[in-house]
């Protein structure tokens, strides 16, 4: 019960928290060098896990379907399956759990020590707005770079898949690269933008909600990291059940 | 003597538990008001209330014979430029160089052109006694003292009206709290600057304060003037007197 209470009113908060920061957007939106200067900041402390994680994406994928597809001796089929299932589903889905670890869990606990430290209520006393100042910037950041980094892991994804089928499969790059076009459909590629484009919104705003909502010590700091990452976690793998759902639907009437 | 400043029965809870429980005072231009109380009365809750980080239940702020409680975020601004909080941490922004920490309050509410910014940066630096080659640093690159009396500059440097110290020399050794002590009582004799100053030394609010307020509770159990409160009948104010005396002896 105390629980399922306390999930509501975090629910509660996060909206509101929300529509604050939309309606600080529309009122008065953040300096663009601030946003960059974000993005930037994530984009290069994640570039190398994005690779290597999408990379082996790719990999388990290929040899995964690989196994089952020498069995029915369509190996020609391997590339298009892959990438297919990589692009749509797989790749997006592992690289913002990762994310989610990685810059969620940063943004939180920066965020979280500075609440905690009074520097949030000082920069209100010095006539700043800390939700221009401070979430926005990363908020947009993140969503930005986040979305950048899911694409350019799915793009070593498909690498990987290159890689391994040629290793494991005897299938060489100009085979593997043939059937792609025709199974992967532009629905497979719409699916995992879009995808991308809903989990990097969710560990954005998750991550600075958390940050911004922690109080009292240190202790606040630690909690709004466990807090963030399960948020993520959960979120990330019902909005990913629900945006399945969304592209289906969207599929079946095209 | 004008009042510059009046606190009305402010009452104000945390989710049910009341910490200020209709704390009523005024402060004169020019004073020194020293706050005393022990750990956890809502001491802290007051200064916050006053520059509307917090909001009291009830009750009204008056400052320049306007009530300042229920005034927007926006209208705030124009209190905050005035009233300087000067919090209990340090609270620097750990991303910014000590310059960059100073000049923010400074480039959001004054129109200063880089030239008086800069004069009036070094300006307050030199008033709390730091020297001028740190302020390309970094907050974490110095010492627990010296980041209190920078986070002193950074209120300073605005010429607020009046100036509110949340334990300004909390966690500094004698030397570093006379020196703050003797600041506070040179900014309100030179510049006519207000400070209302929250802390548990008593024998410096006996030394500089022109007005002592003691909180207990969440509420007032004794104010009045220095010779006021050496006469004091009130258990807590007296147990604080007692150290005082403990001490010199
Ligand atoms: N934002 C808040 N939410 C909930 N409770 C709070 C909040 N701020 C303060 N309190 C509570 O109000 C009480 C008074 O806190 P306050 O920080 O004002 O104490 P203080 O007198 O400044 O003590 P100290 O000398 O330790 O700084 C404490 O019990 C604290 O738990
Ligand atoms: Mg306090």
């Amino acid at each position: 019960m105390q629980i399922l209470r306390s999930f509501v009113d975090d629910l509660g908060l996060y909206f509101l928290f929300l529509k604050e920061v939309f309606s600080t957007f529309c009122k008065s939106p953040p300096e663009k060098k601030y946003i960059y200067s974000q993005v930037l900041k994530v984009f290069q402390s994640s570039l190398l896990t994005t690779s290597f994680s999408g990379f082996f994406v790719g990999a388990i994928m290929t040899i995964q379907f690989a196994m089952q597809i020498k069995m029915f001796g369509a190996s020609g089929y391997l590339g298009g399956l892959s990438t297919s299932g990589t692009v749509r589903e797989v790749g997006p889905l592992l690289i913002a759990f990762l994310l989610s670890g990685k810059v969620g869990a940063y943004t939180s606990a920066e965020l979280g020590s500075m609440k905690v430290s009074e520097q949030i209520d000082a920069i209100r006393c010095l006539g700043a707005n800390p939700i221009q100042e401070i979430i926005l910037p990363r908020f947009i950041g993140i969503i930005l770079a986040s979305f950048f980094l899911l694409v350019y892991g799915i793009l070593f994804a498909f690498y990987g898949g290159v890689l391994m089928s040629y290793i494991f499969a005897d299938v060489n790059t100009l085979e593997y690269v043939r059937h792609v076009p025709t199974i992967m459909t532009g629905i497979s590629l719409f699916s995992g933008v879009f995808k991308s484009i809903v989990f990097a919104f969710a560990i954005a705003s998750l991550c600075t909600f958390y940050g911004y909502k922690a109080s009292g010590g240190a202790k606040a700091v630690g909690k709004a990291v466990v807090s963030t990452s399960v948020a993520c976690m959960f979120s990330i793998v019902i909005l990913d059940w629900f945006t399945t759902l969304i592209v289906d639907v969207i599929n079946r009437w095209l | 003597m004008s009042r510059i400043l009046e606190f009305q029965n402010i009452k104000k809870s945390f989710s049910g538990r009341e910490v200020l429980k209709g704390i009523s005072f005024e402060v004169n231009k020019g004073d020194i008001v020293f706050i005393l109380g022990t750990s956890g009365t809502g001491k802290s809750v007051l200064l916050k209330n006053l520059v509307g980080l917090l909001r009291p239940d009830s009750g009204a702020i008056i400052w320049h014979d306007k009530d300042i409680s229920q005034y927007s975020e926006e209208q705030y601004l124009e209190v905050r430029k005035n009233c300087c909080l000067v919090f209990q941490q340090p609270a620097l922004f750990d991303s910014m160089t000590l310059y960059e920490n100073i000049a923010f309050g400074l480039r959001r509410l004054t129109n200063l052109n880089e030239e008086e910014l800069d004069k009036q940066v070094r300006d307050s630096l030199k008033a709390v006694d730091l020297k001028e080659e740190i302020l390309s640093l970094k907050p974490a690159a110095i010492s627990y003292g010296m980041q209190k009396r920078l986070s002193i500059a950074r209120s300073l440097c605005l010429n607020p009206e009046i100036l509110l110290f949340d334990e300004p020399t909390t966690g500094l050794d004698p030397v570093s709290t006379q020196a703050i002590n003797q600041l506070i009582f040179r900014l309100s004799r030179k510049y006519d600057t207000t400070s209302i100053v929250v802390s548990h030394d008593m024998h410096c609010a006996l030394d500089i304060a022109d007005y002592i307020i003691v909180l207990d509770k969440g509420k007032i159990v004794e104010q009045g003037d220095v010779d006021k409160i050496k006469c004091s009948e009130v258990p807590l104010v007296k147990d604080f007197l007692q150290e005082v005396l403990d001490a010199n002896s």
